[in-house]
């Protein structure tokens, strides 16, 4: 019996346009296993990316709960959000968003800087450490504007985990990287993954969402379908393929 | 059609920066205006009461005994000459309260046309004649007295004590003013004919003492002559100044009257004008931080058929009208100012200021800074040329490295304000309009801060040769060495003291013909200030000050010719010394170099009492034992109110400026910065960071720029200030400021505006909580 370390009931997200109620996505439940890889995939616009920053307690759901070890994220105030965000939850945008006047080893340490638990010794080895996971130990002190698309991508993703968090939370992270960084993130992704890191991933690329243990399908703001495959690396990735496209094509993908 | 369109859309999308705009110029155009507007007036004022008055081009005060028919005639004879007047007047001291009018007063019959001043001194009131026993006075002496309507003015005259009782003040622009120490008071007929026939009938007659003759000189229509070469030339020619006691002209007059709203005037002019620059710098701040971000919607302009000279004329117009409206509101919140500041100066210059507002000066300065502000603009914006429409809708920029050679690390201790510093540097051309303008707001800060504290600390006054003493004693005769040394003896028993001065005062002599200032003292050691060659130690030496040689051409080691009613002697310039009085037009001189002109009586001792508690109780002592022979006078404060609340109401005006002017600026910089930094802050708030941690970051980085400004704001103070107001206060008459800087002059400005800084940007952060990390989803 799996575990689920974040617990979604209900939850809704809409806005008013023109005097009009536009609803995103509305009564969604949703639950995160602790180690699973999950995706959400969805048409654009299907509200994947809301969904994501909603159960990352980066945007606020209108209506509904979103647990996390016995907190609501919905009722939260902002000082715990954000120590939320620095110690329990890691996030990857699809623009890399670092700082711009900060180096790649600094993107990684701010972050680990934040958290009262670390010492300043423990992050500078820990982000070193990542660095050099992501194989980017070599352009550690360059800037952002002066490495690659993908190098960018890994670095994000380094800082995302440099307070080892609990959940990590990606919203398209290849959808701004060509084919070998995508291939080079996934992977990344995997291995982190592989080593008990629960994931959370919004995409809509379908090389991205074979890495996954369980597909959800996000459609007009409610999932209506949820696949689970087996470990990424006990099946053979033509196979894992031919059984998502098949998925996707019953749900008129 | 085009452009009206874009230049609605961007003042509606960019409402702050326009209206931080408008408030910046709505200032400084109101105070530009109301500066430039009082002193016009006050000018004009002073010009006006002079013609009012028909005041003489020369007035020579002459003994009555001096003065014949034949010079009169002499003098009305002259080429360049129109006409002369004589009046009669009667030589008084003056006390009030036992406080006694350091200077000579004149007291005449009240003429038939005079204008009184209502209580206020705002305006003119009905002329009420004078009856007997009432006195009218100018506002400069009760402004020296700190007296009132109804209150008792002693006069001494060579024919006894009389007691006037004050009826008010009148217009008197020739010698009205607080600053020139020559006095009017004016008393009705009858009194004066009966004081004057008493002293006539004593017949007693000393120089200055007495009856008087004042002279009054008016130059022939077309004379180009200013009035101090017509008074030069009429002196070498007739010797009506040397026979005189005093001399004075109609510009000296004006000159005089209006020198103090002068340089208040000035280095508020100066201030505002540094202002004037510091809204082009910050409007080119706002312009250039417009551009970068606004970088696609140029492009996409350009695409759609927009010239770079099209885009170039939004961003002149959008400007040129915040700043047009900007001025016209502060020329209009100016007209009621310019009465009100006027008014203020009226105790000191005694007249009634107009009550015009100077649109033709104040239009013309605006209107070079409306094309400054364009030709920035233009330079500014050239770089609209470089955005690619291509580039720029693909979101393309130009690669930006936020390299600095003043990196320091980002560090777990002091997170905030590393991350505060890093940000700085690596954009520190953001942050150079913040840094020109706290350099301006600091340097001015800090001059004023000096000047109060010169002014204001008597130790300081020495610097300028001003001999101060809290213990004055006028001798009313000529006393004997051993007298004098027993006098000081009866100081000594009560408190320890230093002598200040011994002066024989201060008279007029013609020197190479020119009249001026003489100051005499009974040593060389009371000659203040010598910064040139040395104090005059033989009896055939005098110095004289720096402004005065450079106005006769002359220079140590020059021999002139002094001359003193009808003697004239040689003597040698053996030094320069900056003295005050009239505006630094002075010559000084020993005791023993005056016998020469037949001057010797030792007038005038000054002491600074060691225990100032006993004052009053050796003044009353004092004028107990040696009444006979003496006054004596205790003031620890010697610096009249009016003087000081002035430059207070200065030092305020400046900081209250620098204040508006930092809220503004910060309040528009940090409106730009903040919607530049955006994506930043969303990234840092996904980070954990918190609302009040972001604030504490920006509000830290401000202050940062505020401490590199302060830096060289001080900096730029440390090595201007004293040339700056040197340069000023020549008009005063002190050729060289030495400016002593202490911790607080530096401290308290750069202290302020740092602190104003930091909290201004912490507030301007507020909208820092409103910016959510949902900002950043690309759906």
């Amino acid at each position: 019996m799996k575990k689920s370390i974040l617990s979604a009931k209900g939850i809704c997200k809409s806005f008013a346009q023109n005097g009009r109620q536009v609803h995103i996505f509305s009564n969604v439940d949703f639950d995160l296993y602790e180690g699973d890889f999950t995706v959400i995939m969805g048409a654009s616009g299907s509200g994947k990316s809301t969904l994501l920053y909603a159960l990352s307690g980066m945007d606020r759901a209108t209506a509904g709960q979103v647990q996390y070890d016995g907190q609501d994220l919905v009722t939260m105030g902002e000082k715990d959000l954000a120590r939320l965000r620095c110690t329990e939850f890691g996030f990857v945008f699809q623009q890399m968003h670092l700082i711009s006047n900060l180096s790649l080893f600094e993107n990684v340490a701010v972050s680990g800087y934040l958290n009262k638990n670390s010492t300043s010794r423990h992050v500078k080895e820990h982000a070193d450490g990542l660095l050099e996971k992501v194989r980017l130990t070599h352009v550690k002190n360059h800037l952002p504007s002066q490495v690659s698309g993908g190098e960018q991508q890994r670095c994000a993703i380094a800082r995302a985990v440099i307070n080892t968090p609990k959940v990590l939370f990606a919203d398209e992270p290849t959808g701004a990287l060509n084919r070998q960084n995508t291939i080079e993130v996934l992977n990344l992704l995997t291995e982190l993954n592989g080593n008990g890191q629960s994931v959370l991933m919004v995409t809509h690329d379908l090389k991205a969402a074979l890495r996954a243990d369980r597909i959800l399908y996000l459609e007009d703001g409610k999932i209506t379908g949820e696949l689970s495959l087996p470990a990424y690396h006990q099946q053979d990735e033509k196979s894992r393929e031919a059984q998502v496209n098949a998925w996707l094509a019953s749900l008129e993908w | 059609m085009e452009l009206f369109t874009m230049i609605k859309a961007n003042i509606r999308h960019k409402k702050g920066s326009f209206v931080s705009i408008i408030l910046l110029m709505a200032v400084i155009s109101m105070a530009l205006t109301a500066i430039i507007s009082v002193w016009d007036n006050i000018y004009g004022g002073v010009i006006q009461a002079q013609e009012r008055a028909k005041t003489a081009n020369i007035v020579c005060m002459v003994n009555k005994n001096q003065l014949s028919e034949k010079m009169i005639s002499k003098v009305k004879q002259h080429t360049l000459v129109k006409n002369v007047k004589t009046e009669t007047a009667i030589a008084a001291k003056v006390s009030y309260h036992g406080k006694g009018y350091s200077n000579e007063v004149y007291m005449q019959k009240l003429p038939a046309q005079y204008q009184v001043f209502d209580s206020d001194g705002r305006r003119y009131q009905e002329e009420t004649p004078l009856n007997h026993g009432e006195i009218y006075i100018s506002q400069g002496m009760k402004t020296n007295f700190s007296c009132k309507t109804g209150d008792s003015l002693a006069v001494e005259t060579e024919a006894g004590f009389y007691e006037f009782k004050i009826k008010g003040t009148i217009e008197e622009p020739q010698m009205g003013a607080s600053v020139i120490g020559w006095k009017k008071i004016f008393i009705c007929k009858e009194d004066y004919e009966n004081i004057y026939g008493k002293i006539e009938r004593l017949g007693k007659q000393t120089e200055s003492s007495g009856l008087i003759n004042m002279v009054s000189i008016y130059k022939k229509d077309g004379c180009g002559l200013t009035d101090g070469k017509f008074a030069r030339q009429v002196n070498l020619d007739t010797g009506i100044a040397d026979m005189g006691f005093g001399a004075m002209t109609r510009e000296m007059s004006v000159t005089y009257t209006t020198l103090f709203p002068k340089i208040i005037c000035m280095i508020l002019f100066v201030f505002v004008v540094l202002l004037l620059a510091s809204v082009v710098v910050v409007l080119c701040h706002s312009v250039s931080t417009g551009i970068e971000m606004e970088y696609v919607t140029f492009g996409v302009m350009k695409s759609q058929g927009f010239s770079t000279k099209k885009i170039q004329a939004v961003f002149v117009i959008q400007y040129l009208a915040a700043e047009i409206l900007g001025a016209a509101a502060g020329i209009v919140a100016a007209v009621p100012l310019c009465e009100e500041l006027g008014n203020l100066f009226h105790p000191i210059t005694g007249i009634i200021p107009q009550k015009a507002v100077s649109y033709g000066t104040c239009g013309g300065i605006l209107l070079a800074v409306f094309v400054i502000s364009i030709l920035s603009i233009l330079v500014i914006t050239r770089k609209i040329t470089r955005i690619s429409p291509v580039r720029a809708i693909a979101g393309v920029k130009k690669e930006i490295y936020f390299d600095s050679r003043l990196k320091a690390p980002v560090s777990k201790k002091m997170l905030s304000s590393s991350l505060a510093f890093r940000q700085f540097t690596s954009n520190k051309r953001q942050y150079a309009g913040v840094i020109a303008v706290v350099a301006i707001l600091v340097y001015f800060m800090i001059t004023m801060m000096v000047l109060t504290n010169v002014i204001t600390a008597t130790s300081a006054w020495e610097t300028m040769g001003i001999s101060y003493s809290d213990l004055s004693i006028e001798l009313s005769k000529e006393v004997s060495d051993a007298k004098i040394e027993q006098v000081e003896e009866s100081i000594r028993q009560k408190s320890n003291f230093q002598t200040s001065y011994k002066s024989c005062g201060n008279y007029y002599m013609s020197i190479n013909g020119e009249q001026m200032m003489t100051c005499i003292y009974s040593e060389p050691e009371f000659i203040k200030a010598v910064s040139k060659g040395r104090a005059p130690v033989y009896d055939n030496e005098i110095v004289m000050t720096e402004i005065a040689a450079d106005n006769l051409g002359l220079k140590i080691g020059d021999k002139v010719s002094v001359g003193y009613q009808d003697k004239k002697e040689t003597f040698l310039i053996s030094g320069l010394n900056q003295f005050m009085n009239d505006a630094g037009v002075n010559f000084s001189m020993t005791k023993s170099a005056a016998s020469k002109l037949g001057n010797t009586k030792l007038s005038y001792l000054g002491y600074i009492l060691e225990d100032k508690s006993r004052g009053t109780e050796i003044e009353t002592d004092l004028n107990r034992r040696y009444g006979t022979i003496l006054t004596a006078s205790f003031d620890e404060t010697p610096m009249d109110d009016t003087y000081e609340l002035a430059i207070h109401v200065m030092t305020c005006i400046v900081y209250a400026f620098s204040i508006i002017f930092a809220v503004t600026a910060v309040q528009m910089v940090c409106s730009k910065a903040f919607l530049k930094e955006r994506r930043d802050i969303g990234i840092y708030k996904a980070l954990g960071f918190t609302s009040g941690r972001l604030r504490l970051q920006f509000a830290v980085r401000y202050s940062i720029a505020a401490v590199f400004g302060a830096a060289v704001g001080s900096g730029v103070a440390a090595a201007f200030t004293g040339k700056m107001l040197s340069f000023i206060l020549r008009l005063v008459g002190i050729s060289s400021f030495q400016v002593t800087f202490n911790f607080a002059a530096f401290a308290v400005p750069v202290g302020i505006i740092i602190t104003c800084f930091y909290l201004f940007a912490f507030l301007a952060s507020r909208r820092i909580k409103r910016v959510e990390v949902k900002e950043l989803i690309v759906e």
